[in-house]
């Protein structure tokens, strides 16, 4: 993963200024948890099919190996191809080397977190291929020339406005902010780079262990036109994207289009099996490249439980931070609160550990979560770990360490607070602090601090003690 | 056949050493509605919540004349069809040519050792006729399954896709067809469950439809004898899908 | 005065000690007047949950095991105003002292008898009407510890809407976050910020004279940012106007 330029405050502050990005989310985000709550009402037992998907990726993760093993040896039985990559480079090189042995020159994508994570475009790019993303949402920040902010809806960040003008500018269609006409535009556009592509690249949402068979979903029938056409299919896919049977994979889309959506089921759900036979369409050939880059040292962590997610979005519309800042702010592809511990868990030596603090604790991912993910527990875990690797701001530790040290002793405590209380009222004003001096000025910068009550509760207890004594 | 393999598949399995096998509940057999009229009934609103027309015939005649009547509606002069005897209702090809439509094909026949990708004549279509396989009642989805003469593009390319499904192959859910149906992902190398016309909402979740696939789905739901698709034939590309006639009865094709 | 058959112990949190022993009055007096008898171990600090949210460990262990220590010197029930203390209890302690054999069963112990205020009343003590009466319109604020974290959903609405004299609106997006968060109100004092102001709008637009919460962090929260924007609105704690009457 690329490091981000500014810090992350830097970006935060950068999100919060853009008054754009302030309408898009608002108009997005509540809509998204709407059609949620209405998808997860229309099945009649969600509590305990969400307990079944979480237990079936629970399970298939502790038998993470036996089960990878499977799927390789049945998608090899079907005429499919299983290429490993430990990382990023390995993958690129991987896709890269396919479509060079081929003579491939023309490339259409279908949406894949897989390849925006190890920046798959900008490798066949540098490589001398054609590469077109045919996702409306992906096609729209690739002639931007942008990132995705959001896991299922990558222009989130945009306006219709925004997006109308993008089109005129790029494409040289009349500008219109009405999305019908802009989605008719982008279909005649990326028609003939489907049937002309030689080599189509998806993602994969699961892969069945049992059958060798890849599950993709799209509402717009984008992939599939991706894996039709083209000559060669290459479908990127995560080592953890692995269900074992049909029947698990059956109950994890019943989760995963409701959560995502609202949705029943994604319009265009394919269930691909090997490349064509005897069919006078599909591929002739299939390459799965099983991508590693950093899950494997995840399993049996405190943060393993971040591999059962199955990037449905959900987390990202319910975060009170991710509607305010959107998904750019969090400098990596996967934002939102389990991007705030998938990206510092994958990439353990890159700038992200201030990522973890981006949340107030609030649990609405955990609330929403089709798989029941306790991400507020694992970013936890990553704050303490940057504490214990010496990451985390000295005065932070100093300062716990000395509040420790009072809050252990209460006589030291009560002083504690004694002297607190003097100091915040040699400047209080009606009762509140209205400017405190730097790091707490981030506080002030918008709230009253309270000052200490000219009796603590301790002190009105003692008080009555000794009154009751008297009596 | 790599070094990657072995360590990703190394560290996977010491990273699991010691904790437990989580276990993963058996699914209990969806309990398959008895009432088959309520189980089409409800296919037929999901499936048009979702933005599919349906329209339901009980006589072969009807069917017909239904699916000349949706395409002459929309004035379509070029039809992509399934192999005749792909379709549950073989005789809805000529029926069509017969009516004026011309047909148009995939660039290989079907069968062929290597196919060519001039695909340009087929994207010029208007219309797409195929069988489905498989309808999932709690959804309003429809399961279409490629084969030699099934081509994918059919259903993914006009802006128009009608699809016949016959009533006995409705299944309550997605997790009883795949409790019935799982050799057919042996069979098929594309199997494609099908929930209403193409759609996006990528700009500003305003739903649009038919950004890629088509942009409308007529689904003509039977309850007449007619031809099904086999799933045995797709398993037997090489030699051929010369299943024919009507001799096939509603019962048969229970599976 | 009904006679006492409950007894409790009162964990009244750092905050409200320092910043809002209100609070901790009115949560003595209630539980009184309902005749519990309550006993207010003296000594006590912080649960920890401050340097627990912030990745200080080893901190949060020493100020769990000084509390657990505090509170196992009684076996009664611990009563907490506070919804993100009680889960700090009830959840965390475990999680934190799970490897520790000299704390791991007393840490369970304390979580098992560990109450927030509006949890024990409605939970244990069965009321829902504690006879209180004020000329307010109350709008609630469920604090996502007590909400997500403890699963308290409907009882301190209960409590409220049995006040006598008092108007109860709703609040829009009543379970978003009120950017409080402990120290990420100041480690991301910004992104707060703008969390904080979206909850703001909300309470002006509830049209409520009052904002109740079961949190005293969010409270001084929310308090901080009213009173920079000069607004009228005050806030209390559910314990404060659940004793109220004129």
């Amino acid at each position: 993963m690329n490091s981000p330029l500014m810090s992350f405050q830097q970006r935060v502050s950068h999100a919060l200024a853009d008054g754009q990005l302030r309408v898009a989310l608002d108009r997005t985000t509540e809509r998204f948890t709407l059609k949620r709550v209405a998808g997860l009402a229309s099945l009649p037992d969600a509590d305990v099919v969400r307990d079944r998907a979480r237990s079936i990726r629970l399970h298939t993760l502790s038998r993470l190996d036996e089960y990878l093993e499977q799927f390789e040896a049945n998608v090899t039985s079907v005429g499919g191809q299983v290429h490993w990559a430990s990382d990023a480079q390995e993958a690129n090189e991987i896709v890269l080397d396919l479509a060079r042995s081929r003579s491939v020159k023309r490339v259409v994508k279908s949406k894949s977190m897989v390849s925006e994570e190890i920046e798959l475009n900008q490798a066949l790019i540098s490589g001398g291929l054609d590469v077109v993303e045919s996702d409306l949402g992906e096609y729209i920040i690739q002639l931007a020339g942008e990132t995705p902010s959001h896991i299922i809806a990558p222009a989130v960040h945009k306006t219709r406005e925004q997006i109308g003008q993008l089109l005129a500018d790029k494409l040289g269609v009349p500008m219109t902010d009405d999305p019908v006409e802009m989605t008719a535009t982008a279909r005649s556009a990326l028609r003939d780079v489907f049937l002309q592509s030689e080599m189509g690249v998806s993602g994969v949402n699961f892969g069945v262990a049992s059958t060798g068979s890849l599950a993709i979903v799209t509402n717009e029938g984008n992939a599939s036109l991706t894996v039709t056409a083209p000559r060669i299919h290459v479908a990127m896919m995560g080592i953890e994207r692995v269900v074992p049977t049909l029947d698990d994979l059956a109950v994890m889309l019943l989760v995963l289009a409701r959560s995502a959506t609202g949705q029943k089921l994604t319009v265009y759900t394919d269930l691909l099996t090997g490349p064509r036979r005897g069919d006078p369409d599909g591929p002739e050939e299939l390459h799965v490249v099983l991508l590693d880059n950093g899950r494997s040292r995840l399993v049996g962590t405190e943060v393993g439980e971040v591999l059962a997610c199955i990037r449905c979005g959900a987390c990202l519309n319910a975060c009170p931070v991710y509607q305010q800042i959107g998904g750019h702010a969090y400098g990596s592809v996967y934002s939102g609160p389990i991007g705030a511990v998938l990206t510092p868990s994958l990439d353990r030596e890159g700038p992200w550990h201030e990522l973890p603090e981006a949340s107030s604790l609030c649990g609405a991912c955990r609330e929403v979560c089709p798989v029941r993910i306790d991400i507020p527990r694992m970013l936890l875990a990553l704050r303490a770990e940057t504490v214990r690797s010496g990451k985390a701001n000295q005065w932070v530790r100093i300062v716990f360490w000395l509040y420790r040290i009072a809050a252990t002793k209460p006589r030291l405590f009560r002083c504690g607070v004694s002297v607190v209380r003097q100091l915040t009222r040699m400047f209080f004003v009606n009762g509140w602090l209205l400017r405190l001096p730097s790091p707490l000025s981030s506080w002030t910068q918008s709230r009253e601090f309270p000052v200490i009550a000219s009796r603590t509760f301790s002190e009105e207890m003692r008080d009555r003690e000794e009154g009751s004594g008297d009596e | 056949m790599n070094e990657s393999r072995g360590a990703i598949l190394e560290r996977v399995r010491s990273g699991r050493l010691g904790a437990p096998v989580e276990s993963r509940p058996v699914l209990p057999t969806p309990i398959p509605t008895k009432d088959s009229s309520s189980l089409l009934d409800r296919f037929v609103q999901e499936a048009e919540t979702v933005g599919a027309i349906v329209h339901r015939s009980d006589r072969r005649e009807l069917s017909v004349e239904i699916v000349l009547r949706v395409l002459g509606d929309a004035g379509v002069n070029r039809l992509i069809s399934w192999e005749p005897n792909d379709l549950p209702i073989p005789e809805l090809t000529k029926a069509a040519v017969d009516n004026g439509v011309q047909l148009v094909s995939p660039p290989t026949p079907a069968k062929a050792k290597t196919i060519s990708r001039e695909w340009a004549a087929m994207a010029t279509a208007d219309a797409g006729l195929t069988g489905a396989v498989g309808g999932l009642a709690d959804t309003g989805t429809i399961v279409l399954c490629s084969g030699p003469g099934r081509p994918r593009l059919t259903w993914l390319l006009p802006p128009l896709h009608v699809v016949v499904l016959h009533s006995s192959l409705v299944h309550p859910t997605l997790s009883a067809f795949m409790e019935e149906c799982g050799e057919l992902f042996r069979c098929s190398s594309h199997v494609a469950f099908v929930t209403g016309p193409s759609r996006t909402a990528d700009i500003e979740q305003t739903l649009t439809i038919g950004v890629h696939g088509p942009k409308e789905v007529h689904i003509l739901l039977v309850d007449h004898d007619c031809n099904p698709i086999k799933e045995s034939e797709a398993a037997q590309a090489a030699t051929g899908s010369g299943e024919t006639g009507d001799r096939m009865s509603k019962n048969d094709l229970v599976q | 005065m009904p006679e006492t058959i409950f007894s409790v112990q009162l964990f009244a949190t750092c905050l409200v000690d320092a910043i809002r022993p209100a609070a901790g009055l009115a949560t003595l007096r209630l539980l009184e007047r309902l005749g519990v008898k309550v006993i207010v171990p003296s000594g006590q600090t912080c649960c920890g949950q401050p340097a627990f949210n912030s990745g200080c460990l080893a901190d949060a262990r020493a100020m769990a095991r000084y509390t657990i220590d505090l509170l196992e010197k009684s076996p009664v029930p611990i009563v907490v105003p506070s919804g993100s203390c009680s889960d700090m209890i009830v959840h965390r302690y475990r999680e934190l002292l799970a490897d520790d054999p000299a704390y791991a069963s007393k840490a369970e112990r304390v979580a098992a008898r560990t109450y927030e205020l509006s949890q024990y009343l409605s939970d244990v003590l069965k009321v829902q009407d504690v006879g209180a009466q004020c000329r307010r319109t109350i709008t609630y604020h469920p604090s996502c510890h007590l909400l997500r974290g403890l699963g308290v959903r409907s009882a301190p609405s209960q409590l409220l809407d049995s006040i006598a004299d008092a108007r109860c609106v709703s609040l829009p997006g009543a379970e978003d976050c009120c950017g409080f968060g402990g120290t990420f109100a100041v480690k991301m004092g910004e992104l707060s910020s703008a969390m904080l102001n979206r909850k703001l709008d909300a309470i002006v637009e509830s049209g409520a004279d009052t904002v109740v919460a079961c949190d005293v962090g969010c409270l001084m929260h929310i308090e901080g940012g009213l009173k920079r924007r000069g607004s009228n609105v005050v806030v209390r704690h559910l314990a404060e106007v659940l004793v109220e009457s004129e």
